[in-house]
């Protein structure tokens, strides 16, 4: 037998060690070494290197490409780099109510902006990284909002007929910015008024649970008390709808289990939850079991009789976690952790988290676990049995055991909750503990309204006021913790604590195992101002401009762990957050139809590439530092230019090291921030106030306050 | 399949170069294909042979599966999820795999014929650390592979996969 060397090994094995490779300059060294590893490269090395790296399938014909948008969109993010726009829908919608197609006038008559809830996905078909179906839906007060998104293969041949036989084809309206076929629909609640019926609650099935090809599935749940779901055939333009009964009480939360047939859990009122079957086509065989809610709400006022019909399903189990008349809070929300672990966040409670067991027949009599937040473990003080703290918990997100697989977390045993007392948590039902981490921002507590995750990479959460996201890293185990550049090389523009960085270092962290590191929260996210710097000139006249400079932030959605959009609701208005860095000479795949370069440099042509409509809006942010310094310096985008880079050279190198190109000191070139309030008052918190939407009536607890201080010395004492 | 004699049952191996290797069973069936072959045929005591392995690298290979005697069988799931989970080697497997080049490959490829998934796991991990954050030039040096490019061709790669660089 020869002497085995590297080039001799069989691909199988080249395949196996490409898998423990860390970053794409590996895999392509190793290629230029030889013909015969570029010949293993092409064919073998980037599909294991995409499988044994980030852990995603299905792209095997498309591996480099794949490695190239994934590794792009973790460095995008790494660096802060992102396009804003308001989104609004494309000039022509069509109706779910009548199928005519027509301008869409905003929702009306009320006297704040509408609340959104926001519901994505996006499926990447037939292997392809470009080609991609995203659906996207909220809530606008009694109307829903329904976008399907199509990009690659498909879009890219309608935009090339379209635009040879005639240009200015009305289907050609239908392609926004991004050369992505946009298709837009639009439901109203028949005979609903504003302010009164509006959508509390909205979630979409997923493609698995469609049961049809152009079937889109939309539940939702409305203040006056209309639980729905929405079959919808954009193809054959028919609209079925399933009305189920809550006794007209306030949907405020609702979850979709992840099975094909799935379970729907909703608050209802205060103090309920409840469990209903979404029965697929064939509803009729079974018959529907009779409402159980134990206490009827004789609502005499309610003319919205008329939408509850007789036909409405009621819930196949109800549960009240509040106690009336106890001073247990109420309830927040309920999400789906597994098909058969269900979690509530109520409050103000010392035990705002509760997770019950669902059965197809309902759910378990006591909850499997309660958690309780208060500070006495983190704080060292094991030994003080008296809980000192209670807090409400609004929304709970599970997090996946793997965010590339999708289709809900599988194990359901770890989620994310976001409090009132503005600290995001990670739970493990496995763990004794009542949380494994905690991601704080020293500079703000504002209440947590709203949480999103970035594959297993980062947490996004939403707040309660100034239209603030914060942003922290989230290097749990089984994460991809992914930096295209060697720490070493100063990715991370500010040193983090120790235990943090030694964490994201080291892939075998588990939060359930290590309690080592409890105690020492997460710091060193950033927070991002959702408000604009600049007036965008492409937005719609007629929409009445929304108060997004000191609005909650309702609501967030990421429709992939692949996908390149962050979409935000905040008061009136949706924000899409598209993260790419507009002078990157090798962008991602997925712009590449429509990146456009300056024939003599081969430079992006960024306006006409990324603003062509001028609609981007630019965005102000800092970087919240930890308990040994704060950051909170004020950095803004610079408008979309070829300006950028000669700006970059104007910039401070130590501070912006590590960030996109169109982060600036305000202060540079008479900039100031142009609406609303200094920034440093704003960091601050700003005035006190509750957010709206009822939730911010229980902040009477006021010890969340200075907690930057005293750290974690003396809690629970 | 836990081992309740009080003295250790003994399995014989015949290398490729005719050695024969008596091994307690337990150890040996670190590696799945001795295990699945023990089954099927049963102990009758006879030797098995393992053609593909020389006696140099079945004591090395005998030495892993010694020191790991006691992990865990590998289920087919968390085979998958334990490779995802970690590119870190313990420290008796790094002392383990300080050996020359010929044996490390010797090592992976015993390790693949013999189906001990954990030892190939950690062969390749090693390699791929000799490989992270090289140059090509590099790579050539440490494996001792001979540049067979044409500058051009080479040119040509590096520019179809610029953004793949460090940047």
């Amino acid at each position: 037998m020869a002497t085995p060397t590297l080039s001799h090994l069989p691909n199988e094995i080249l395949s196996l060690v490409s898998s423990y490779l860390e970053r794409p300059s590996d895999v392509l060294n190793l290629a230029l070494s030889s013909r015969r590893l570029h010949a293993y490269t092409k064919l073998d090395g980037w599909k294991a290197f995409l499988k044994g790296r980030f852990n995603i399938e299905g792209l095997d014909s498309d591996a480099k490409n794949s490695v190239h948008g994934i590794t792009t969109l973790y460095r995008n993010w790494d660096r802060k780099a992102f396009v804003a726009r308001r989104l609004s829908p494309g000039p022509k919608v069509r109706s779910l109510n009548t199928w005519n197609e027509g301008q869409w006038r905003g929702s009306r008559g009320q006297t704040m902006g509408y609340q959104p809830k926001i519901d994505s996905y996006e499926e990447i078909v037939g292997g392809c990284w470009s080609d991609r179906r995203e659906a996207l839906a909220w809530s606008a007060g009694t109307h829903i909002l329904f976008r399907t998104k199509e990009t690659g293969k498909k879009a890219q041949s309608i935009w090339e007929r379209k635009n040879e036989k005639d240009p200015g084809t009305e289907n050609l309206d239908k392609f926004d910015d991004f050369r992505a076929l946009n298709s837009w629909y639009t439901y109203q609640i028949p005979q609903s008024f504003e302010g009164r019926d509006d959508i509390t609650a909205l979630k979409l099935l997923r493609p698995h649970q469609k049961h049809g090809e152009d079937i889109v599935g939309i539940a939702f749940g409305s203040a006056s008390g209309l639980l729905s779901l929405l079959r919808v055939d954009t193809e054959g333009q028919t609209l079925s709808e399933q009305k189920y009964a809550t006794e007209g009480r306030v949907v405020g939360s609702l979850s979709i289990s992840s099975c094909a047939d799935p379970l729907m859990a909703t608050t209802l009122g205060d103090d309920t939850i409840a469990l209903y079957a979404l029965k697929s086509s064939d509803r009729t065989t079974e018959e529907p079991q009779h409402n159980v809610i134990p206490d009827p709400d004789p609502d005499p006022d309610s003319d919205s009789d008329v939408s509850i019909e007789e036909t409405a399903q009621g819930p196949i189990s109800t549960a009240t976690p509040i106690i009336p008349g106890t001073r247990n809070g109420r309830l927040w929300s309920t999400t789906f952790l597994s098909p058969s672990t269900l979690a509530i966040g109520l409050g103000l409670s010392y035990e705002p988290i509760q997770v019950y067991s669902v059965i197809p027949t309902g759910f378990s009599a006591e909850p499997l676990r309660k958690f309780s937040l208060d500070f006495k473990f983190w704080s060292g003080d094991r030994n003080n049995a008296q809980p000192t703290r209670s807090t409400s918990i609004y929304p709970i997100l599970p997090v996946p055991a793997d965010a590339q697989a999708g289709g809900g977390s599988e194990g359901g045993n770890v989620f994310l909750s976001g409090g009132h007392d503005g600290i995001v948590r990670l739970h493990d039902m496995r763990s004794p503990n009542d949380y494994e981490t905690i991601f704080w921002d020293v500079t703000n507590d504002s209440s947590i309204y709203s949480l999103a995750l970035q594959g297993l990479e980062r947490v996004v959460a939403g707040i309660s006021m100034h239209s603030m996201l914060k942003v922290f890293d989230l290097r749990v185990s089984g994460s991809h913790a992914y930096h295209h550049l060697p720490p070493a090389c100063g990715q991370n523009p500010k040193p983090k604590t120790t235990p943090a960085l030694k964490k994201s270092q080291d892939m075998t962290y588990n939060p359930t195992v290590d309690n080592a590191s409890r105690g020492t929260p997460n710091t060193g996210g950033w927070n991002l101002y959702l408000n604009p710097r600049n007036s965008a000139r492409g937005s719609h006249t007629n929409h009445r401009a929304p108060r997004i400079a000191d609005s909650p932030v309702y609501s967030l959605s990421i429709p992939s762990p692949t996908s390149p959009s962050l979409y935000c609701g905040i008061e009136g208005a949706i924000m899409h957050l598209h993260f790419l860095s507009i002078l990157d000479p090798h962008p991602d795949p997925l712009l590449s139809p429509i990146v456009r370069r300056f024939p003599d440099t081969q430079h992006v042509d960024v306006k006409s590439t990324y603003n062509p409509s001028d609609e981007v809006l630019n965005l102000g942010m800092y970087e919240q530092g930890n308990e040994d310094g704060l950051g909170m310096q004020l950095m803004v985008q610079d408008g979309i230019s070829m300006g950028v880079r000669k700006n970059v050279e104007l910039r401070d190198y130590a501070r912006f090291r590590g960030l996109d190109e169109r982060w600036k000191d305000p202060g540079a070139g008479a900039e100031r921030w142009s609406r609303g309030r200094e920034p440093e008052l704003a960091i601050r918190g700003g005035p006190q106030r509750g957010g709206r939407g009822g939730r911010g009536g229980g902040r009477t607890d006021r010890e969340g306050r200075g907690r930057g201080r005293t750290g974690r010395g003396n809690r629970g004492a | 399949m836990a081992a309740t004699a009080s003295e250790p049952k003994k399995v014989t191996l015949t290398t490729s170069d005719n050695a024969d290797i008596s091994v307690e069973r337990e150890v040996a069936e670190r590696s799945i294909l001795i295990k699945n072959l023990l089954e099927d045929i049963g102990d009758n005591g006879d030797a098995i042979p393992i053609p593909n392995v020389n006696e140099a690298v079945m004591k090395k290979v005998l030495e892993w599966c010694e020191q790991h005697r006691k992990d865990p069988p590998a289920s087919q799931d968390d085979d998958a999820d334990s490779r995802k989970k970690s590119t870190d080697i313990d420290e008796w497997d790094q002392k383990f795999m300080q050996v020359d080049q010929e044996m490390l490959f010797e090592i992976i490829l015993a390790a693949n014929y013999l189906d001990i998934k954990a030892l190939l796991d950690v062969g390749c991990k090693t390699v791929a650390n000799m490989i992270k954050g090289k140059s090509p030039d590099e790579i050539r040096k440490t494996f001792n592979i001979q540049n067979d490019f044409t500058p051009e061709e080479e040119d040509q790669i590096r520019r179809e996969n610029e953004w793949a660089e460090d940047r």
